[in-house]
Formats: C-alpha cells, structure tokens, sequence
C-alpha cells in the first residue's frame, strides 16, 4: 500500500514540470552562479582576479645600491659605522622586495611586467593592465640615504589605477599602501635602535598565537555551495509533498483512501517515505552533478550516511506540513514555510554563507536546523574531519525525524474533525 | 440494510444535521432532496462513516458502525459531489491506485478496470489524462472508481453537478441499470427533483438540517393532493398585486419569480375570478394562468417556501 502511494506520488512529480525544474534545476544553477559569484566568503579559496601589472624602473637598483655603498665607504663615517651600513644596504632591495616579496604570495594572481620608461605611455594606454607602478630615478638610492643616514627624502612610488578595473588596481594599491607603511615602520625602528624583530615578536605575544581555522582540507566555494544549495532546496521537497497531500484533502481523494478501510497511519507511512525518496533522489542528483561538473567527491559511506539522515528529515517535515495543514484545513502553513521558513533556515544554516564566523550564536542555531545540522555534517567530511566528529550532527538529524513524526501524530485531526 | 437513528451533527451552536432518522432497505433507490446548504453531504459524510455524529446512531445490518466502521466501508462505494480523482493520472492509473488501496491487484483488478471502463464509457479514453476530460467524463470516472471493489451500497453526493444532459442522461442510465442488474442499493443525493423522480424509490426531503417528508414519490406528491397549484404569468407585475394576493386568506402560498406568480390554493376554491379582479385593481396584465400537477418542486416550495434551486 505504502509503495503505491509512493509510485503515484512520483507519477504526479514526473508529471508536474514546473516542480521538477524548481526542485532540480533550480538548486543546480544556485550552485553555479553563487559558487562563483560568492567565492570570496570561502576560505581555502582565492578570489580569481587575474590581474597583469606593469613595473617601471627608472635606474637600475642594484646599480643604485652599489652607488650608495661607494659613497658610504668614501665618507667620513667610522670603518664599523661603514661596514654596518653597507651590510644593511645589501639588505634593503626595495624594488627588489616589493617585486618578489610582497607581491609573492599573490604570483598566480598577479601577473608583473617590467616595462622599460621609454614605454610608459604604451602600457599606460593599454587597457589589459590593471595598474601601473612607476619608480622613480634613484629610488631606492634617495631611500637608502633617508633611512641610514637620515639625509635628503624619500622618493615616492606612482600607481596608475585603471578605471575599468577597480577590484584588481585596488587590490594593488592596497598592496603597495601595506609595503610603503612597513618601509616607514622599518625607518621608525631604525630611528629607534629597536630590533624589528622584537617589535614583531612582542605584537604577537601580545595578540597570542594565530593558527589557521581549520587543520583538515580547505572546503573550495564549489563545495560549499553544492552543500549549501543541496541542504536549502531539500527542503522544497517538504513543501511539494505536503501541497499534493493537501490537494489530496480538497478533492476529497482522502476520504476516499480511508474509506477504502486504509488506516491513516498507513497514509502517513506513504507521505513520509514520498518525502524521504524524493529529498533522497533531488539529493543525489544534484550531489551528482556537483561530482561530475565540478569534481566534488565524498567519502561515500559517509556521505550516505549523512544524505539518508537528512532525508530522513525532510520526510518528517512532509509529514508535518500535511499534518497540520489537514489540521487547519489550509495550505498556508505550507506557504509560509515554503515562501518564509526555507529561506530563514537557509540563511541560519548556512546555504548562503558561513553565518557562523559572525558569531557562535549563530553556529549553535543553525546547527538547531536540519539543514544547518547536515551542512556541518557534510562539511565536515569535506574537510577530512574523524567521522565521530559528524555522528552528533547524525544523532541529531534522527532525533529531528522522531520528534517532528511525533508532533505530527498528535496533530493530525481525528476522524470527524477532517 | 442500512439505518440512521436520531442523527445529528452540530458546529458549535449550529446543527447541520438535526435528529435524522432514516432507512435504506437492500436493493432500492433512496433519493435524498434538498437544496444547497440543506445538511444531504453531512448526512451522506456521517452514514459512510467519514465523520461522527455529535448525537445518534449509524446501524448497518443492525449494528452500529460508529466506533467500528470497517463492515460498512467494505460494502459502500461513495461518489463525491467532487472530482475526487488525480488530474495528472490517466483514467487507467486513477483506476488502478484506487483498485490497489482497495486491496486489489493482478489480473482480477485489470479485468475490474476494463469492466468499469466499458461501464462508463471510457473505454477509447482510458490512456489519457483525467485534465483533458469533459467535466461529465470525470464525473463518469469519479462513479467508476466508487464501483472497482463491487460495492453493495453506493452513495452518490450529487453526481451530476454542472455537466451536460447527455453526460447526466449517461449516469442515470447507469445508476438505473446497477440497481436493476447487480441489485445495487443507492443512495442519491441531489437538487434536481426530475433525477430524484426518475430514479428512486422513496425520497427523503431536507431543508436547513431536518427531514420535512419522507416517502414515495406518489406519497410526497400527496402532501399536494388537497391543493392546486396555480401559475400566474402577467405583465406589469407590481407590488399592489402581489399585496393583495397574499393578503388574500383562501391563498396559502404566494411565491414571486421575474414575471411568474405561484400561488397554492385549497381545491375546492375557485381563484380565478378573484385573481383577474386583483389583476384589474392593480392595473396587472394578465397572460396566463394555469393549474398545473404537483412535482417534487411544488412540494418542496410547498414545505419550505423556498425553490429547491434558490
């Protein structure tokens, strides 16, 4: 009997387009545009800029250092003074740093050519760079002088941003901005015979230890979106089964199921494995199409493990949508979790950024939701966590299923009531 | 067969249903009249066991079925006043469900369907969606699948609303044809007093939760037998007429529909004189008046003052 409930539900959901393209194909374009869209919420991803920049030196540095030492050892100043001096310079490649140094961590993102001065109106014109830097003649020279022998000024770096693109050109400003402050940090400790490194050491003594969030693998926006997607439009399964059921109310088809001595419990038993099977087939699905378009692959017991929970979830919330909608002989407690609830439950669980690095308040409540439970679950797994990690998501998914099955059972009306 | 002792359904302050007793002996046609509103689904929801009754009694072959209602389920088929069918579903697949959640399956419930598609009709349209049907095909299916498990007893909540008369024609053919040749007992519940003549045996008559007559159509038709009903078509129809007419202690009853005045005398008198001179005095042309034989419908305006379709 259970199973042909089940079998005409699915007829029905075959046979209602609109549903399956709200149900399927929605999730699965959500996945790409945010995954992509939203990627900077992610960690363990870096934003995609792509950024080409050209670098214009005027004299040569190295050139510059070697002038610089020259004219120390030339000077009046003591033989110790001299060879301190000259020891620092060789240190101090400015053009050398920032080329090599501060722009090194972002080399897959940043692309820099040296551009010769000659052609500085070309690159200037040419819209392909997002920013250009020109350092002026003797730069480095005028900046060894102010800082070691406090003589002269410092020459100023150029940015020339490009207008039509501002993500990237302020991503360079900013890091040039960041260089030049720890250039006037390095004057200010050299003014004050203090070690750079103790001031750094201190800092960080005082601020304690940083450590990365996660120690497991880096969860990509791709993944996350998948999981947040998957966990948010499992819960239109919910909705769309408890509108059939409801239907079933209106025209009477109800009445005609139990009149055929069908124990309402028997009833139940079908919207809860309707409920179950579609949220664990949408699931599937839009799991599977994350594996193949985008590579996102799971531990697979595991992940089973997880889906059936939080299928087992969206059949009790089935159940109770049905069960109170008969009871209020309405559908719009079906609408207000449909158009309302999902969209909160997503937001507190997670689906369309990790609300939990606000506050763990946060955290706690959206792991109180269905889908914020599975969506620690899964991510979980992601990141290579002990599977014991997720059983207390698991735990609390099937508490979820018996708690709202109960709560369906006493709300259902009795025979007369319907 | 089947009984309903004192029943009564009550909504708060409000009986649908007010202290109905009843009786549908095996094998007849019971007609159960009454207007929009007049309490015939509460009544037809309580016998067949789909709702309790606040007060009385549901007794099938003599047994109550109130707390155990399975006997009776097992031998009624119910026809609701709505298309109780999935929309999506083919003819074949609303069958087949139902016939599976009436327990029934292989070959037994095949040869069923093709039976029941044959009986009303549906036979070239059995693959096609329940949406694409005329309104009196899915009323032809919504009986079908009411008669999959061969049901002694069939309720019918007025199977023919808003189709078109050869489609009705069709049902009643039908319902006659399941009495007359499986001796089908059938409750029919309906508006229309020319579908209730045609079809049954006694008639029970409701208005506003309450039985008001019971019996044959001849016995009804008798509550009539001491009265003339009388038509009166005029124009310039105006209030002085119509005040005098019910001003008038020999009429009964005046009732006033457009331009067609109905009013119920004794049979011995003689109205006609006096209603031309009311005519006259009002300034009333008069068209047509006529005696006419009592029909389910006079009886009703008769009991209630109101018209069964009102």
């Amino acid at each position: 009997m259970i199973w042909d409930i089940v079998k005409k539900q699915s007829i029905l959901f075959i046979r209602n387009p609109q549903q399956l393209i709200l149900l399927l194909m929605l999730p699965i374009i959500l996945i790409c545009i945010l995954s992509v869209s939203l990627s900077g919420f992610i960690s363990g991803e870096t934003f995609e800029i792509d950024a080409k920049i050209a670098m214009i030196e005027h004299t040569d540095e190295k050139e510059q250092i070697e002038r610089f030492i020259q004219e120390v050892e030339n000077s009046k100043l003591s033989e110790v003074e001299k060879k301190e001096i000259g020891q620092v310079a060789k240190n101090i490649s400015i053009v050398h740093l920032l080329k090599d140094e501060a722009f090194a961590d972002m080399d897959k993102l940043i692309d820099i050519t040296m551009v010769s001065p000659e052609d500085k109106a070309t690159v200037l014109a040419d819209d392909s760079f997002a920013a250009v830097i020109e350092i002026p003649k003797d730069f480095t020279y005028n900046a060894l002088n102010f800082y070691l022998l406090k003589e002269g000024n410092a020459s100023e770096m150029k940015v020339y941003q490009n207008e039509s693109k501002t993500l990237q050109s302020n991503i360079v400003k900013s890091i040039i901005d960041s260089f030049q402050e720890q250039m006037s940090m390095m004057k200010f400790t050299m003014d004050h015979h203090i070690d750079p490194v103790n001031l750094e050491a201190g800092d960080l003594e005082h601020i304690g230890t940083v450590e990365p969030i996660g120690k497991g693998n880096p969860v990509s926006s791709k993944q996350y979106y998948t999981i947040g997607m998957a966990v948010m439009n499992v819960l239109y399964v919910a909705t769309a089964v408890g509108v059939y059921a409801f239907i079933e109310k209106q025209t009477q088809v109800f009445n005609r199921v139990i009149l055929a001595n069908v124990s309402r419990w028997t009833y139940f038993s079908g919207i809860f494995v309707s409920g179950v099977s579609f949220a664990l087939i949408q699931l599937l699905i839009i799991f599977g199409f994350s594996w193949i378009v985008y590579g996102v692959t799971w531990p697979i017991l595991q992940f089973l493990l997880v889906t059936v929970c939080l299928a087992f979830a969206v059949g009790a919330l089935s159940v109770l949508l049905t069960s109170i909608s008969y009871r209020i002989n309405s559908e719009s407690v079906i609408n207000f979790f449909s158009n309302f609830l999902v969209a909160l439950l997503a937001l507190l669980g997670g689906s369309f950024f990790p609300i939990g690095d606000i506050a763990d308040v946060f955290q706690l409540l959206g792991d109180f939701t269905p889908n914020g439970a599975s969506m620690s679950a899964y991510l979980s797994l992601l990141r290579g966590d002990e599977f014991s990690q997720t059983i207390p998501y698991l735990i609390y998914l099937l508490l979820f299923t018996f708690c709202l099955l109960l709560v369906s059972i006493f709300s259902f009306p009795k025979r007369g009531q319907i | 067969m089947l009984e309903l002792v004192n029943l009564s359904k009550r909504y708060k302050q409000f009986y649908a249903v007010k202290n109905m007793n009843m009786y549908i002996e095996k094998g007849e046609i019971v007609g159960l009249l009454g207007p929009n509103g007049a309490g015939k689904s509460t009544a037809i929801s309580m016998l067949s066991t789909l709702i309790e009754p606040t007060e009385g009694d549901v007794l099938f072959e003599r047994r109550s079925v109130l707390k155990k209602p399975v006997s009776l389920r097992k031998v009624t088929g119910v026809v609701p006043q709505e298309i109780a069918l999935y929309e999506d579903l083919t003819a074949d697949e609303n069958l087949f469900f139902f016939g599976k959640i009436y327990k029934m399956s292989g070959t037994n419930l095949k040869q069923k369907i093709d039976d029941i598609l044959d009986l009303i009709g549906l036979t070239d349209r059995r693959n096609s969606l329940v949406k694409k049907f005329s309104g009196g095909m899915k009323r032809r299916l919504n009986i079908g699948v009411a008669l999959l498990h061969d049901p002694e007893l069939l309720i019918m909540d007025e199977p023919t609303v808003g189709i078109d008369p050869q489609s009705r024609n069709y049902i009643l053919e039908t319902v006659k044809k399941l009495n007359k040749e499986k001796g089908m007992t059938v409750l029919y519940t309906s508006h229309y007093m020319e579908e209730v003549e045609f079809l049954c045996d006694r008639i029970y008559i409701m208005d506003r939760g309450n039985l008001i007559a019971v019996g044959t159509t001849e016995e009804i038709k008798e509550i009539l037998s001491s009265e003339n009903t009388i038509y009166i078509e005029a124009e310039l129809l105006n209030d002085s007429f119509i005040t005098a007419l019910q001003d008038e202690l020999t009429i009964k009853k005046v009732f006033v529909k457009n331009e067609t005045v109905t009013i119920i005398v004794p049979k011995e008198i003689n109205i006609f004189r006096l209603v031309t001179e009311f005519a006259a005095n009002s300034n009333v042309q008069l068209k047509s008046l006529s005696v006419k034989t009592p029909t389910l419908e006079d009886v009703f305006l008769h009991l209630t003052g109101r018209a069964l379709r009102d």
